[in-house]
């Protein structure tokens, strides 16, 4: 695999960094997989397709979605200064700020930067730890965890579930802030069960 | 085919979706209420709502048209570290579209709540809810706590959880392991509690987020606190005082035995940390817990190189018995009930 950064790898990673410090105050690298996981399902949830994300993902031995090529934009900004370890956590730095500015309102991230925005801003409405436990335990992932996730962690069903339930609740169409709390108060219901 | 109790159970906990209703499908709920939280948030860094008793109020003006309550300059709030005197009374707290707050005391926060098109945040007695339009929105609990928006401690008490259950009781940790005399994990090595707070300092310092964590943090009482935490972003803290019960052994073959009464002990250091660190840091809310590692194990000698389950695993669900004059938990809101961690031998 090639050591280039995709775009919209880059984009992502540092736009979800810039959320999750403001919400989290500091976060883990294997947090900016889960949301951008969180929020690709979003991205399908609008309508788009999933080759347009431009990168998959499979599951790593922590049991966290992992995808290759934004772990490739993420170590690009660590070394740029963008992101900074503190202990065992990272945070985003003024450069790495000033950096998520410049292309925040580039017209090519824009669906990408509202799915991003509403994965993210579950971690406001609702406790992290119940958005983390709803997405870790989602059943269609918990299915590619144990068929060996070969080779990306698929979404057939995806759609059209997110579609009912977000339906079926009376979800606004325009909107992706409450099918995202929807869906992730859908993973937690089941869970229950 | 969908459950119905299942979207019914949804639409019940999703308040977004119930604010959206009640302001008549309009999508701008949807951000102002996440401003709202936002702010609620930061409140919280400052007051901490188990300790609070009264009724807090934080809202937002959506129409500005008209003050629902006189915004003065004595009101204005220039130093958010004024909002820990909020401990008790009742209190409302206007968010501005301009991001200045308004802090008012002393009033029926209540009676407010009938004003139309403002979005109001209530919090009194561990239960909070959201209120538009005369509508009352109950905001769901996912577990146990006071607020969802103030998790500060909740983390911690996780955390020790975590540590209890995944690091401690089998000695997965390989800090905690040092701290074993002999394989079976029958006894202790004489003076293990450097080595006890080393584990669980390193387990902490992996789970919590912006977060200070000191050893050996010198309050002026006559020992040391074993380890405190302070949050960086919140005006918040915890004294953790870390004991040890059971056996142990040094290295002539001799055994030292520490039961309740040294647990007993670490209660009584706990509120006279939280008595002085009141006068130390009067600005920040500091909670004080005993974690106490549990290594009992029954009927042991100097002698003794195995054990059975039984004799094992004895204490595995037996409690420290506290003193009724030191049971502080049962009395002071920021006194949290001791943790006893079981860590179990290897049986024969």
């Amino acid at each position: 695999m090639s050591n280039q950064v995709k775009p919209e790898a880059f984009f992502d990673s540092i736009s979800i960094s810039k959320k999750l410090d403001d919400s989290l105050d500091s976060f883990k690298l294997t947090e900016i997989h889960l949301f951008s996981y969180f929020a690709e399902l979003l991205f399908i949830y609008k309508e788009n397709s999933l080759d347009e994300w431009n990168y998959r993902f499979v599951i790593d031995k922590t049991g966290y979605p992992f995808s290759q090529e934004l772990q490739i934009a993420i170590d690009r900004h660590i070394k740029n200064g963008l992101l900074e370890s503190k202990g065992d956590f990272f945070v985003i730095t003024s450069r790495g700020n000033n950096e998520f500015s410049k292309f925040k309102n580039l017209p090519s991230f824009e669906i990408r930067e509202e799915v991003i925005s509403a994965a993210c801003t579950t971690s406001i409405l609702i406790p992290y730890s119940e958005t983390q436990r709803a997405l870790l335990n989602d059943p269609e992932f918990l299915k590619a965890k144990v068929i060996g996730n070969n080779p990306w962690i698929e979404h057939t069903h995806i759609y059209k579930k997110f579609k009912e339930i977000s339906d079926a609740v009376g979800a606004p169409v325009d909107d992706v802030i409450i099918p995202a709390v929807t869906w992730i108060n859908f993973m937690l219901e089941q869970n229950k069960e | 085919m969908l459950d119905q109790s299942l979207i019914d159970s949804i639409r019940k906990e999703h308040y977004t979706l119930q604010l959206y209703r009640e302001y008549n499908d309009n999508p701008n709920i949807i951000s102002i209420t996440t401003d709202l939280i936002k702010e609620v948030k930061e409140v919280y860094r400052y007051v901490e709502p188990s300790q609070f008793q009264g009724e807090l109020l934080i809202f937002r003006n959506i129409s500005n048209e008209s003050e629902i309550l006189e915004r003065l300059d004595e009101n204005l709030v220039y130093y958010k570290d004024s909002l820990t005197t909020i401990i008790n009374g009742n209190y409302a707290i206007e968010l501005c579209e301009d991001g200045r707050l308004y802090l008012w005391n002393n009033l029926d926060v209540s009676g407010l709540l009938f004003n139309d098109d403002i979005l109001f945040y209530h919090y009194s007695a561990d239960k909070e809810f959201f209120s538009i339009n005369n509508k009352k929105i109950d905001i769901a609990h996912y577990f146990r706590c006071s607020s969802i928006y103030a998790l500060h401690y909740k983390s911690l008490w996780d955390a020790l959880e975590k540590y209890k259950i995944e690091k401690i009781r089998k000695s997965s940790c390989s800090e905690f392991s040092k701290c074993w005399y002999d394989n079976n994990r029958i006894f202790f090595k004489s003076g293990p509690e450097k080595t006890m707070q080393v584990s669980l300092e390193q387990h902490l310092k992996s789970c919590l987020r912006e977060v200070d964590i000191v050893r050996e943090y010198n309050l002026g009482a006559s020992k040391p606190v074993d380890i405190r935490v302070s949050w960086k972003e919140a005006s918040k803290a915890v004294l953790i005082e870390l004991k040890w019960i059971g056996k142990s052994k040094n290295t002539s073959g001799n055994l030292s035995t520490y039961t309740d009464s040294r647990a007993n002990n670490g209660a009584v250091q706990i509120k006279e940390y939280l008595d002085l660190d009141n006068e130390d840091t009067p600005t920040c809310v500091t909670k004080g817990v005993l974690v106490v590692i549990d290594g009992r194990r029954r009927g042991t000698n100097k002698n003794t190189s195995t054990i059975g389950r039984k004799q094992g695993f004895y204490y595995s669900e037996k409690e420290i018995v506290f003193k009724e004059e030191n049971k502080f938990n049962e009395n002071l809101l920021n006194f949290e009930k001791p943790l006893r961690i079981f860590t179990e031998p290897i049986c024969i």
